[in-house]
């Protein structure tokens, strides 16, 4: 029995009057060509997420002081398991890039399949979008409930404004999606450009590692800080002066940039006073002084930093789909 | 109609030109044989007229104005490129699916009839077919998308012997079947015959002869006699290509007028193996019949 499909009446009338072919079915040929892939790489996730998942019930349920010392405290596990997420967690965007976007598209042209894949009824873009997309908002889900997790995981474990360190930060939810897209995207792009897969995957590691370093070396001044003064300075015989470490993280205090000391009226004190005896110092009723980022703004950070990676994510992408129109197959 | 139109149609790569100059206008309703030895432009043709390569001067329409890798080119026409390159990760049954999903028209039943009549099996990875059993895969695809027009690059190129025999014959069946049109490409001279209607020859680039198979043999005879091509009455024939030996010389020529023979030389009709391999050993010959086509933007093409 021989059946055409769609039926001949449902989508043409008159002559040769169709639609474009559907999107659910285009993912559903994504699914089927990437499967092996996508599959190793959430088994992967899901590995670390269930590591996370017992040390982080085993650490949070030990009812003693992570950083106590004594024969019963779990310092040990926290640290092996802290460090090994550190690792981890931020090279997982480089591998989404490295094995999930690189190969995505130079793959297709370096065994020819494109050739196939482009002279089909779903057209280039179609494709493109069909395959990329669906993969990116698995990524993103994955990289988001990572992120969710490993917050859970550091939870009551460290204080928050450790949250805002340039490590933890990009492993926040938001951050953390808006790298794994990044990551991806790029990973596809540079396989559009090169058009073979293992340059393609060179390519992908050295820029991404390049962008995570930039990162993790960037400061994050997406709003210009705040100035507060903290606690009054204790000096020490020797002249040199502190402060204590409850005052660091005062209320509202997320990230500090700086502290220095300063006169009642913020101004800050010059080199040469900093040379004052201690005696003066309490005299003039010097204090510290910190130029800090509210713990408030976390939310607003991640949000602006997810936002700039999308619109580059989305930039990446768009630059993919005009070498895919322009280019040979 | 014609199915492919191209007018002064150029592509380069870096500084090679693969192809250039092409004015050619295919009529519907042919086995048209595109041939041409290695590097010839054949490839860059199709993919020019599938869309997938854009040309880097000139003009090109398929399916009468058609631009090509519009949607509606893409719906009509099917390709099977050359070395038909499919998912070999995939099983059969798969590729039929991920087939299935990417285009607008499909005719499962075919599908799986065909590759059951050739006992295809479906659960069988693509990339464990033999290369015969591949070619007849993809054919399969290209077909079950029911196109108006079929593009075939090199399909015979990979096959063995008897496989090349099953797949032009499946390929004639389905033909006849659909009144499909069919543009296939070949440096494989010896089966034209038997299948192709239509024939185009490229060289170097460049196009050397098109129109139907009966009339260009019919405008060609080998002449054998004593003397070298110099004897022949140019206002007869036209040589194509001469080959001498001592005792006697074999010409192919082009005959300029539709009646009677040359004194002096013995003639033969002209198979179409030796009307392609003489034009092919002669670059400068050409024999297009004058195909008119139009300028862009301008109605379609009549063929001559």
């Amino acid at each position: 029995m021989t059946a055409l499909w769609p039926a001949a009446g449902s989508h043409e009338s008159g002559a040769g009057r169709f639609g474009p072919v559907r999107w659910r079915r285009l993912v559903s040929v994504t699914v089927r060509q990437h499967k092996s892939a996508l599959a190793a790489y959430v088994a992967f996730a899901v590995i670390v997420a269930a590591a996370m998942a017992v040390t982080g019930l085993i650490l949070h349920g030990s009812g003693t002081d992570v950083f106590s010392a004594g024969p019963h405290s779990p310092w040990r596990l926290y640290d092996v398991t802290s460090t090994s997420l550190r690792l981890v967690l931020p090279l997982m965007p480089v591998l989404a890039g490295l094995f999930l976007g690189a190969p995505l598209v130079a793959r297709e042209i370096e065994a020819g399949t494109a050739r196939f894949a482009w002279a089909q009824g779903a057209g280039r873009s179609r494709w493109l979008l069909a395959t990329v997309v669906p993969v990116a908002l698995i990524l993103v889900v994955i990289a988001a409930g990572l992120g969710l997790e490993f917050r859970w995981w550091m939870n009551s474990l460290l204080p928050p404004d450790r949250y805002w360190t340039a490590g933890l930060f990009t492993l926040n939810p938001l951050p953390f999606a808006g790298w794994m897209l990044a990551g991806f995207s790029l990973g596809v792009m540079l396989g559009a450009a090169i058009r073979r897969t293992v340059p393609a995957m060179a390519g992908t590691l050295v820029c991404c590692l390049t962008g995570m370093y930039l990162a993790l070396m960037w400061q994050r001044s997406y709003l210009p800080p705040l100035r507060q003064a903290a606690a009054q300075p204790t000096f020490s015989a020797s002249g040199g002066y502190g402060w204590s470490v409850s005052s660091r993280s005062g209320p509202g205090v997320g990230q500090i940039i700086r502290s220095a000391l300063g006169w009642p009226d913020g101004r800050l004190l010059t080199d040469s006073q900093l040379h004052h005896p201690a005696a003066w110092f309490r005299a003039h009723h010097i204090q510290i002084w910190l130029t800090y980022q509210p713990g408030s703004r976390l939310w607003l950070f991640e949000c602006i930093e997810f936002g700039w990676l999308a619109v580059l994510s989305a930039l990446l992408i768009g630059g993919t789909v005009l070498l895919i129109r322009r280019g040979a197959s | 109609m014609n199915i492919i139109e191209s007018c002064e149609l150029g592509r380069r790569f870096g500084r090679t030109w693969a192809l250039r100059d092409c004015t050619l206008a295919v009529p519907a309703g042919h086995v048209v044989a595109l041939v041409g030895p290695n590097g010839a432009g054949k490839t860059t043709l199709l993919n020019l007229a599938v869309g997938l390569l854009r040309p880097t001067c000139g003009h090109m329409s398929v399916l009468a104005g058609e631009l090509p890798g519009s949607p509606t080119a893409r719906r009509s026409i099917g390709f099977v490129a050359q070395d038909a390159p499919l998912y070999g990760h995939l099983s059969v049954a798969d590729m039929l699916l991920v087939a299935r999903n990417m285009n607008l028209t499909w005719d499962d039943g075919r599908a799986r009839t065909r590759l059951a009549e050739l006992a295809i099996p479906p659960d069988r990875k693509v990339r464990n077919l033999s290369g015969g059993q591949k070619a007849q895969l993809a054919l399969t695809i290209a077909v079950a998308k029911r196109p108006e027009v079929l593009i075939l690059d090199e399909p015979l190129a990979t096959l063995d012997p008897l496989a090349r025999h099953d797949f032009t014959s499946s390929l004639m069946v389905t033909v006849a079947e659909d009144d499909l049109s069919v543009v296939f490409s070949s440096h494989v001279v010896s089966e034209l015959e038997r299948i192709a209607d239509y024939l185009v020859v490229l060289n170097n680039g460049q196009l050397q002869i098109a129109g139907e198979v009966e009339s260009l043999l019919a405008g060609h005879q080998i002449l054998t006699g004593r003397g070298g091509e110099q004897f022949l009455d140019s206002h007869q024939v036209s040589v194509v290509h001469a080959l001498e030996a001592e005792a006697q010389t074999h010409v192919l020529v082009r005959m300029l007028a539709s009646e009677g023979g040359v004194p002096g030389w013995q003639s033969q009709p002209a198979r179409l193996e030796d009307l392609v391999l003489s034009y092919l050993r002669e670059p400068g010959a050409r024999m297009l019949p004058g195909p008119t086509v139009a300028a862009p933007g301008d109605s379609p093409a009549v063929p001559a």
